[in-house]
């Protein structure tokens, strides 16, 4: 499998507090990998990085092969689902994705097809000239994936998707997750719900304080750590912390 | 096209979001609203003002009707200041009116009065319009007052304009008596050069002479007078009887003379008695020689006749004679009778001289008195001597007095020319002051005020203010929030991870909201001709060129204020920090030449000075904005230099969530 992320030593300093330290992994095309963490552990700050929206103080990103500039300069191949929704509430559904689309550059036309596309994957095919605020809580945090999808990203990165959503509305997260996984995406998800990476993801790194202390398929894990659980695997990892 | 799709993103956005439509569209409505009825009803009216104090008076009532007539005030009497204060502290007053006591007795006296104006210095706009319209007012009867006293003092001026005129005319004849009396005075100075004492002396001393030789004939003629005396009662005498004497032998003559010229009277007759008797003869023998042709009767008769007129020849040749006698005797009675009355006279004249010499000794005594008093005249000469003497030395010093005065009259002439002059100058003054109007000279200068921009109101004028307003406030809170919310909605992310979203998505907000500022100015003036009938913009490609070039700095400002903010709250804080400033000194609630001298350059390094500028201008004067333009240009090169530099150099998403 060639790698579509390679991360290597990479560094992030603000001010004299390392938020990312000396972290190193590979995350494979077709992937989907978690990245697990409490909260301050450098996850989202990792995304960041992964995404461009932070340059990194040493170390080196490889996306799909590309360097981080080179890849930017090329075209967007990342797509990045915040854990708060990106989109614009006073836009419709189909507003807000033909507008992202047209930031990627994707041509009207086929923003519009995708945008079809992708709003019956997402399930919101009925509420396309919705205004986005009057969605629910699911159908915004599904437009927020579909958002980040209008432009069809290689690699798409999910932060903490399905925090603070009910177990109804996460299992629909899941099921847009697990058909990207299937489009064949690279995906890279951030969550706290040990389940969810259990189902989702094929492997897992454990950042804490800004270092991966762990990774492994969670069926490696939980054998290296002889634990059943994924949670206990965490739990068991994050103890300097508690 | 990326900046396209954010233009119609934003205003997609717009459209859905009720509350920018607000902010966009209800905004400038109010603020045109409540600013154009404010300025529409700028005048003030009827406002409540109380009054109290002297206000029975001619001129006070004067003042007070004078603000009675105008429309601003209405006013209130009271009965003491203090129940005035009381009103206006309850609020029930806006000024109140205290003209003191001794008003009129002040200005009676010439004195300036003061009536004092309480006003309510709380309220500034206020203030200054009871101010301005009271401080119109009073100056009007200021100016009353001040005719009035013109006038008064023309009148006494007039007069004393009269009594110099009356002033010169004596002068003058001072001047022509002045002028007399030195030639009087130069006369009387000749005339003393001109008497000579000396020969009064000398004539004093021959009187005197004289006077003692004329004692000495007195004195002999005393001596002939006893002398003549004694021979003329001899002559008296002698004369008396020759006298006597005449007067017999006369008076003998002249019967004599009488008897004669009687005896020779009736010969006369008797000759002439002849004569005619003869002539008689001769005529009958005449006509009997007529009637007689004898010769010799002729002869003889003639020779009777010859005879007879010989005779008669004689005869006549006697009574001729005897006439001449009669004619001598009656001459010789006249020579006698004058001789008589001559003798009579003569008597006369000797009765006159008896008495004459009985007056003789009267004589005398006349000759002791005359004497007595030619002795009393020598001694006066001696007191005449003396006085001669004070003569001299008094005409001596009337000389030197004379010419004191002249030299005095002269200082007097030299006088009065100064005061010929003054009188002159008075005159001119008097003349010069009296010729002008009393009016012009209570206020002479007065104000035609020419409006520049005619036919418009408050609101016309209040459009630029009003513009500038909305558009400072719709732009920078706007441009502001608008990417803000960029941040805190996370969209910013999209824009970071996709290549020139940011500059798109920057460059296309501030496109979208030059479009809307355009839509607001549009608004504000249909409402403004709508609702307050404000004048059409005259250049409407101006005013488009000022609504691009304002609304691109101020939400150029705008973004860059919504950059540098995390928070709504801190971009509207921000805003409000620089907006606050802006429209204080921004032309748009304070005239900048109302400001400090340090303020006026600081005006001229905020854009909204210019802004208001520009809209001044092109709704306004209809001047030419290029300098304002050319300003904000260069301000949103730079706001726009920054931002790029922001955009280029800040892309980490941690300085922006």
């Amino acid at each position: 499998m060639a790698a579509a992320v390679e991360v290597t030593e990479l560094v992030k300093v603000f001010g004299e507090k390392i938020v990312v330290d000396r972290i190193s992994f590979t995350v494979g095309e077709g992937e989907v990998f978690g990245l697990l963490g409490h909260n301050g552990s450098g996850k989202t700050t990792t995304f960041n990085l992964l995404s461009g929206l932070l340059s990194p103080s040493s170390g080196t990103i490889s996306i799909l092969g590309k360097g981080l500039l080179e890849m930017q300069k090329s075209g967007p191949v990342i797509g990045f689902v915040t854990q708060e929704n990106s989109f614009y509430e006073t836009l419709t559904v189909r507003e807000n994705l033909e507008f992202f689309a047209s930031q990627y550059g994707v041509p009207p036309k086929i923003a519009a097809e995708r945008a079809l596309r992708l709003l019956e994957q997402v399930k919101l095919s009925n509420r396309s000239q919705t205004v986005s605020a009057k969605l629910s809580g699911g159908m915004k945090k599904r437009l927020n994936i579909a958002c980040s999808l209008i432009h069809e990203p290689k690699v798409v990165f999910l932060d903490e998707p399905t925090v603070g959503l009910d177990p109804i509305i996460r299992r629909e997260i899941w099921a847009i997750i697990e058909s990207l996984h299937a489009e064949g995406k690279t995906v890279i998800i951030t969550s706290h719900y040990m389940e969810e990476i259990e189902r989702l993801c094929d492997r897992v790194a454990i950042m804490f304080s800004g270092r991966i202390v762990a990774s492994g398929t969670p069926e490696e894990l939980k054998r290296r750590y002889r634990l059943k659980q994924m949670e206990d695997v965490f739990a068991h990892l994050m103890k300097p912390v508690s | 096209m990326g900046i396209l799709s954010v233009v119609r993103k934003e205003l997609q956005e717009v459209v859905h979001d009720r509350a920018m439509m607000a902010v966009l569209l209800v905004f400038p409505v109010v603020i045109m609203f409540f600013m154009g009825t404010y300025f529409r009803s700028l005048e003030i009216s009827g406002l409540p003002i109380g009054v109290s104090g002297q206000l029975n008076t001619t001129t006070s009532e004067t003042l007070l009707s004078g603000l009675n007539e105008s429309s601003a005030f209405k006013l209130v009497s009271y009965d003491s200041e203090e129940e005035a204060m009381t009103a206006f502290r309850n609020g029930q007053l806006r000024a109140v009116i205290v003209v003191p006591e001794d008003f009129e007795q002040t200005l009676t006296r010439g004195k300036g009065a003061t009536i004092i104006i309480v006003v309510d210095n709380s309220d500034l706009a206020l203030e200054q319009s009871i101010l301005a319209a009271m401080g119109s007012v009073v100056q009007a009867s200021s100016a009353n007052i001040t005719r009035g006293y013109v006038s008064g003092a023309w009148i006494q001026l007039q007069q004393l304009n009269g009594t110099a005129s009356a002033l010169a005319e004596s002068v003058a004849e001072s001047r022509a008596k002045m002028e007399g009396t030195k030639v009087t005075l130069a006369g009387i100075r000749q005339d003393i050069d001109n008497i000579s004492i000396g020969s009064l002396e000398s004539s004093i001393e021959d009187s005197a002479a004289s006077v003692a030789s004329l004692q000495g004939l007195i004195e002999v003629q005393k001596a002939s007078l006893a002398n003549l005396s004694a021979s003329n009662e001899l002559l008296l005498s002698d004369s008396r009887a020759f006298l006597i004497n005449a007067s017999f032998a006369l008076n003998e003559s002249i019967d004599t003379v009488g008897s004669t010229h009687e005896r020779l009277v009736g010969q006369s007759a008797e000759l002439n008695s002849t004569i005619t008797t003869l002539d008689a003869s001769i005529a009958g023998l005449e006509a009997i020689k007529a009637t007689t042709t004898d010769g010799s009767i002729i002869s003889a008769l003639d020779l009777n006749i010859a005879a007879l007129g010989s005779l008669r020849n004689t005869t006549v040749q006697q009574r001729d004679d005897t006439d001449d006698q009669i004619r001598d005797l009656e001459r010789l009675n006249e020579t006698l009778h004058d001789f008589k009355s001559s003798l009579e006279d003569y008597s006369d004249q000797l009765d006159q001289a008896q008495e004459g010499s009985a007056g003789l000794s009267g004589m005398e005594d006349v000759l002791d008195n005359v004497s007595a008093t030619l002795s009393g005249l020598n001694e006066s000469f001696g007191s005449a001597r003396g006085e001669v003497g004070k003569l001299k030395s008094l005409l001596g010093e009337m000389k030197n007095t004379s010419s004191e005065i002249e030299e005095t009259l002269d200082s007097a002439l030299n006088q009065t020319a100064s005061v010929d002059s003054l009188i002159k100058s008075l005159q001119d003054t008097v003349q010069e002051q009296t010729g002008r109007d009393p009016k012009l000279i209570a206020s002479p200068l007065s104000v035609d005020i020419k409006p520049q921009y005619e036919g418009g109101s408050f609101v016309d004028f209040i459009m630029p203010q009003i513009v500038a307003v909305s558009l400072l406030l719709s732009c920078f809170l706007l441009g502001s929030i608008s990417v803000v919310r960029e941040k805190t909605r996370f969209t910013i992310v999209r824009s970071l991870m996709a290549p020139g979203a940011l500059e798109s998505l920057i460059v296309g907000k501030i496109m979208t909201l030059v479009l809307l500022s355009f839509g607001q100015i549009l608004l504000i003036v249909i409402v403004g001709m709508a609702l307050y009938g404000v004048k059409m913009p005259t250049n409407v490609p101006m005013l488009v060129a000022g609504g691009l070039v304002s609304s691109l700095v101020l939400t150029s400002i705008g973004v860059l204020i919504g950059l540098g903010s995390k928070r709504e709250s801190a971009a509207i804080q921000t805003c409000l920090l620089i907006a606050i400033p802006m429209l204080f000194l921004g032309n748009i609630i304070f005239s900048p030449d109302l400001l400090p001298q340090y303020t006026q350059v600081l005006q001229q390094f905020l854009p909204m000075a210019h802004v208001t500028s520009i809209f001044k201008i092109v709704l306004i004067t209809n001047g030419n904005p290029t300098a304002s333009m050319i300003a904000l240009l260069t301000y949103f090169v730079l706001t726009a230099g920054v931002l790029l530099f922001m955009v280029i150099r800040r892309r980490e998403i941690s300085n922006y969530i």
